[in-house]
């Protein structure tokens, strides 16, 4: 995987960047609905979760990276060159495959989740229009990669969209989570959401890691060849990435949260320390994902 | 309509639109010649690379010690499944790095590159 990786161009580089850069930021968007969705009644006045500025930030930064991405891949296609990456006969083999269709369901979801957006007049209906929007970003991953050209792809891409919709539900839930246990307005009502995240989380992340675990298993064809070739060592790294990730949720769910439930000194502080490194393990495990989509193919 | 049946009915949603219409090839290359390491004794007759399933290829370029070395032909708008051309410029000792680029039916960009050495 090294020497893959250490053969990147810049421009290859900056291909593997935007990508990780668009899965952070609908994952973000998407999962911030979904929290908002679940968690957070629009008709209570409750803690600030922070939720709809994160969804219109990250929503917007995504569509700037969304429509970026074909570019980018026609200039990495042309050997790393500007000239490439508004040659029209590129771009148009790029959206040709199933790039084009990603692109359209990922623009027509991350819109879509400005329904979030609505004020308590149209919260209903506003609803109804995110949870389409998060419907639509984790279709559009299904359109392109390894998950297309495997068999039987009807289970690859409902494990994919599993997977990923498990992905976005943590993933997105890290902002909101982070603000309202800094936020010592309504402590209680805090102390309940974590609490109820927590209860959902457990079968969603037992989903994420049994979507991945069949995903990779398929993918690879059974265990990986000794020694891995760079695809079986990237998603060996993920994996490792993934443990630790896991380690600092089950520190949050059975020690770190029940110390802010009972007022702890010191517990939102390392509650939030916490939250702050399980986001920074989310952003590695998607640059490695990104560098698995777009420079790895599975041997 | 609660917040679960709303989430319920994205679910189903995205159950219809996640399954891709058709089954898209993963290209994979399959060999190249001259082979990734040969030693070679006289310039190749010609430059060539194949793969599993048809690859649009979108960069093929040959470089030498002396820069990039012309070939006889350039890939084309369609995908292919060996593709391959002549030396049109002189080549003289060194190592030569054949440098491509290819975009496989499911979407995927790939990319890679063969070395081989001229005495």
């Amino acid at each position: 995987m090294l020497e893959v990786v250490a053969g990147l161009d810049a421009w290859a580089w900056l291909l593997v960047l935007a990508t990780a850069g668009l899965y952070a930021s609908t994952l973000v968007a998407a999962g911030a609905s979904l929290f908002r969705l679940v968690f957070v009644d629009p008709a209570l006045p409750g803690h600030r979760t922070g939720c709809r500025a994160t969804i219109a930030v990250a929503a917007w930064l995504a569509i700037a990276l969304a429509l970026l991405l074909a570019p980018l891949q026609a200039g990495h296609l042309a050997g790393g060159t500007l000239a490439g990456a508004v040659d029209p006969v590129l771009l148009a083999a790029v959206v040709e495959t199933g790039q084009g269709p990603r692109i359209a369901l990922l623009l027509g979801g991350l819109l879509l989740l400005h329904g979030m957006l609505a004020g308590p007049a149209h919260a209903r209906l506003g609803q109804a229009a995110g949870a389409l929007g998060v419907a639509l970003i984790v279709a559009s991953y299904t359109q392109v990669g390894h998950t297309v050209s495997g068999e039987p792809r009807w289970l690859l891409a409902g494990l994919l969209a599993l997977h990923l919709s498990a992905v976005a539900f943590w993933a997105g839930a890290l902002i909101p989570l982070y603000r309202i246990v800094g936020d010592p307005a309504a402590p209680q009502q805090t102390a309940r959401t974590l609490l109820r995240f927590g209860q959902v989380a457990t079968g969603v992340v037992a989903g994420l890691v049994a979507a991945a675990a069949a995903l990779a298993w398929l993918l690879l064809g059974g265990w990986p060849a000794w020694p891995p070739g760079a695809y079986a060592q990237a998603l060996g790294l993920k994996l490792g990435l993934l443990l630790l990730l896991l380690v600092c949720a089950a520190a949050n769910r059975w020690w770190l949260v029940p110390a802010f439930q009972r007022a702890q000194p010191g517990a939102g502080r390392r509650l939030r320390a916490s939250i702050a490194l399980e986001a920074l393990l989310v952003l590695g495990i998607l640059l490695v994902t990104a560098l698995l989509t777009t420079t790895l193919p599975p041997r | 309509m609660t917040r679960w049946k709303l989430i319920a009915t994205a679910a189903l949603a995205l159950q219809l639109l996640a399954a891709p219409p058709s089954l898209r090839a993963h290209a994979q290359p399959e060999g190249s010649y001259p082979e990734h390491g040969a030693v070679l004794d006289q310039r190749p007759t010609r430059i060539a690379i194949w793969f599993d399933h048809p690859m649009r290829l979108t960069l093929f370029e040959l470089r030498g010690p002396a820069g990039v070395v012309a070939l006889s032909a350039r890939p084309g708008a369609t995908a292919v499944s060996r593709f391959e051309a002549v030396p049109a410029a002189p080549m003289p000792p060194g190592r030569y790095t054949v440098r491509w680029r290819g975009l496989a039916p499911d979407g995927h960009v790939m990319a890679d590159d063969f070395d081989f050495t001229l005495r």
